[in-house]
């Protein structure tokens, strides 16, 4: 997959009428769509072409559990247009989408949908809207995103990688806990796969982040309460906690920038965001939520902070005399 | 994982492309086609995986805290009770982190109780927690930090705040002259928010002395560190507690505003600044000297005081760039 090319106007176009339209009519799915259904997966690819020479894989693994079937609608009326347009503006090449939709594998129907690698607006939009958002999730706190690693690590390949050693991207969107361990009942069950164990899920991420940078995208403040410290300890400075969900794609985008170096730091983005016509206070929320996995990037910022930033420096005389 | 496997011909042995691990393909010397069968995926390779992953040398200075292993990347200074480093977790996904060491054994005990104000902030669960939290250090959590030359040492490990330039201490002395008012009214109105909510908890910082308030350049962000002194209490004793936070928060933006200009008395208590307005000075006097003001307005009355001031001195608020060391 992967050819044809990418039409910012024509995406938008695709997208004009759905603002008013009950989120029924943009996920139509009542089921999981034959064509996203992961059982027999064998790969999905994102491959270069005469189209996209240097194609760059990037995914998206939705959760579509009942707190979180926002993110996809918001994706689908307004966002994904700007996640493409913010690409394009900052110059990364031959960006080619894949959406995973993302469930609970102990209690829905539709725990696992994998969609294809895409150029072009048409059949970006196709796959995202053939997402069947089954708002179910377990309510044990805990869904199944360590599926989404698993099918990064076992059922993909890119060029980007096998071609010129350059991870592709997986950015999946959640407020929950993973589970502790993919299990292999439910990779039998959903793909027809034979797994002689059950894989830690720290082994999953392991085995994915070999071939892709993985990022986990908590929607807002609120939910990051109860599910950051886990997610934490598994992707580091990788979990990125947004304002709001409608920021996911702008963040996204923000990230893979960053990553390609198509823009120099964090003052580059928030310009490329700006001449979009982004609003400064959405512009700085962007910024803020990147902070953390911006300095990561940036070689010298260790040496940025003078001495006594984490606020020791000896209390002043004064100070002593007037508090003790 | 896919790019690890070679595939060869079960008739030939030649090499076949890589499609054959997923499609049928057809052999390119002996032209038999080859039909993928079942396998069974190994957790093996997952767990090799994880072995590269966790291979970093981590060279430099390193040390082992709760199972994981950090690189250490600057010192940040030293506080009363611990050396203050920055860190990165190494391995494959890596996370910056603040790690205070305590100086002595017997400062342990002062990061144990830091941890556990710093956790209990985070679990507050009263309107704008969920936004005021973030605000607040983030404590990953306490235990020995091992592999130093001396030893084993109790350990404070917090998210690294990033973006943060220094500290007001490090402001103060980057603008011997002071800083521009405008931006000392940004910086005391975000000391004044979050005060605002741990107040309204019961909590008080009881050390809000310029090197404990981190400064952001953008949107003049401010982060209150050091709550190794905080205490959560009520009546009377929170109501004084919470007016000494205000008054000291006004010093300290008197600080800033004062600077450190060479030939100064350092044992002068800080003016206001040569540029400040008169309305500001007044409310920063006022804030400063007179507890009982302070414990009838609190944090939120202030806040209001000070826009008030500000629009009385500046008239409608607008965006100033902050730069806090303009001189370097």
């Amino acid at each position: 997959m992967g050819y044809g090319n990418y039409s910012h106007a024509a995406h938008t176009a695709l997208i004009a009428d759905r603002a008013a339209k009950p989120g029924s009519e943009v996920f139509t799915q009542t089921a999981t769509h034959p064509l996203m259904n992961p059982h027999g997966l064998k790969v999905r690819e994102s491959r270069d072409n005469a189209d996209h020479p240097n194609s760059l894989g990037i995914a998206f693994a939705l959760d579509v559990t009942g707190s979180m079937g926002d993110i996809p609608q918001t994706l689908a009326r307004r966002e994904l247009p700007t996640f493409m347009k913010l690409l394009t503006d900052c110059g990364v090449a031959d960006p080619q989408l894949m959406f995973m939709a993302i469930g609970d594998a102990n209690s829905d129907q539709a725990s696992l949908q994998v969609g294809q690698f895409e150029s072009t607006a048409p059949l970006m939009d196709q796959w995202l809207t053939w997402s069947y958002l089954e708002g179910g999730g377990g309510g044990s706190g805990e869904e199944s995103y360590e599926l989404a690693f698993y099918v990064m690590a076992q059922h993909t390949d890119m060029d980007c990688w096998v071609k010129r050693k350059k991870r592709g991207y997986l950015f999946v969107t959640g407020d929950e806990l993973p589970y502790p361990a993919v299990s292999r009942r439910q990779v039998e069950g959903l793909i027809g796969e034979k797994l002689d164990e059950d894989i830690p899920i720290e082994e999953v991420i392991a085995a994915a982040a070999e071939t892709c940078h993985l990022f986990f995208l908590i929607p807002d403040a609120q939910r990051r309460r109860r599910c950051e410290p886990r997610w934490r300890e598994l992707l580091g400075d990788h979990v990125i906690c947004m304002d709001s969900p409608d920021d996911a794609c702008a963040v996204a985008a923000g990230i893979v920038a960053l990553t390609e170096k198509a823009v120099p730091d964090l003052d580059g983005l928030a310009r490329v965001m700006s001449a979009t016509g982004m609003e400064k206070q959405r512009v700085n929320g962007v910024l803020h939520a990147l902070d953390g996995y911006a300095a990561l990037l940036d070689p010298h910022a260790p040496r940025r902070a003078p001495p006594s930033a984490a606020g020791s420096a000896p209390r002043s005389s004064w100070w002593k005399r007037l508090f003790g | 994982m896919l790019s690890l496997l070679a595939l060869g011909c079960p008739q030939c042995s030649a090499p076949l492309p890589r499609a054959a691990r997923w499609r049928t393909v057809n052999c390119s010397y002996c032209g038999a086609t080859i039909t993928r069968g079942q396998e069974t995926v190994e957790r093996e390779s997952f767990r090799a995986a994880l072995r590269r992953a966790n291979a970093d040398s981590g060279t430099g200075r390193t040390l082992q805290w709760r199972g994981a292993r950090y690189r250490v990347l600057a010192p940040l200074g030293f506080g009363e009770h611990s050396e203050v480093l920055l860190a990165e977790r190494l391995g494959a996904l890596p996370e910056r982190v603040t790690i205070k060491l305590a100086r002595e054994p017997a400062d342990g005990g002062s990061l144990l109780r830091e941890g556990a104000v710093l956790q209990a902030l985070q679990e507050l669960s009263m309107p704008g927690a969920a936004y005021f939290t973030r605000r607040l250090p983030l404590p990953v959590g306490t235990g020995l930090a091992e592999g130093l030359a001396d030893g084993g040492r109790q350990a404070l490990v917090l998210r690294h705040p990033s973006g943060f330039w220094g500290s007001l201490h490090n402001v103060q002395h980057a603008n011997p002259h002071g800083i521009d008012p405008r931006h000392a009214v940004w910086l005391w109105r975000r000391m004044l928010e979050v005060l605002a909510f741990v107040h309204d908890a019961g909590w008080t910082h009881r050390d809000l002395s310029p090197a404990h308030a981190l400064v952001h350049p953008r949107d003049h962000g401010v982060l209150i560190v050091g709550w190794s002194r905080a205490q959560q209490a009520s009546g009377p004793a929170h109501a004084a507690a919470a007016a000494r936070d205000l008054m000291q928060s006004a010093w300290t933006i008197r600080a800033v505003l004062h600077g450190v200009a060479p030939g100064r008395d350092p044992d002068e208590s800080p003016g206001f600044g040569a540029r400040t307005p008169a309305p500001l000075a007044a409310l920063l006097r006022q804030c400063s000297e007179d507890a009982g003001e302070c414990r009838r307005l609190g944090a939120r009355g202030i806040e209001q005081a000070l826009s008030a001031a500000s629009r009385e001195a500046f008239g409608a608020p607008q965006f100033v760039h902050f730069d806090p060391a303009p001189r370097a």
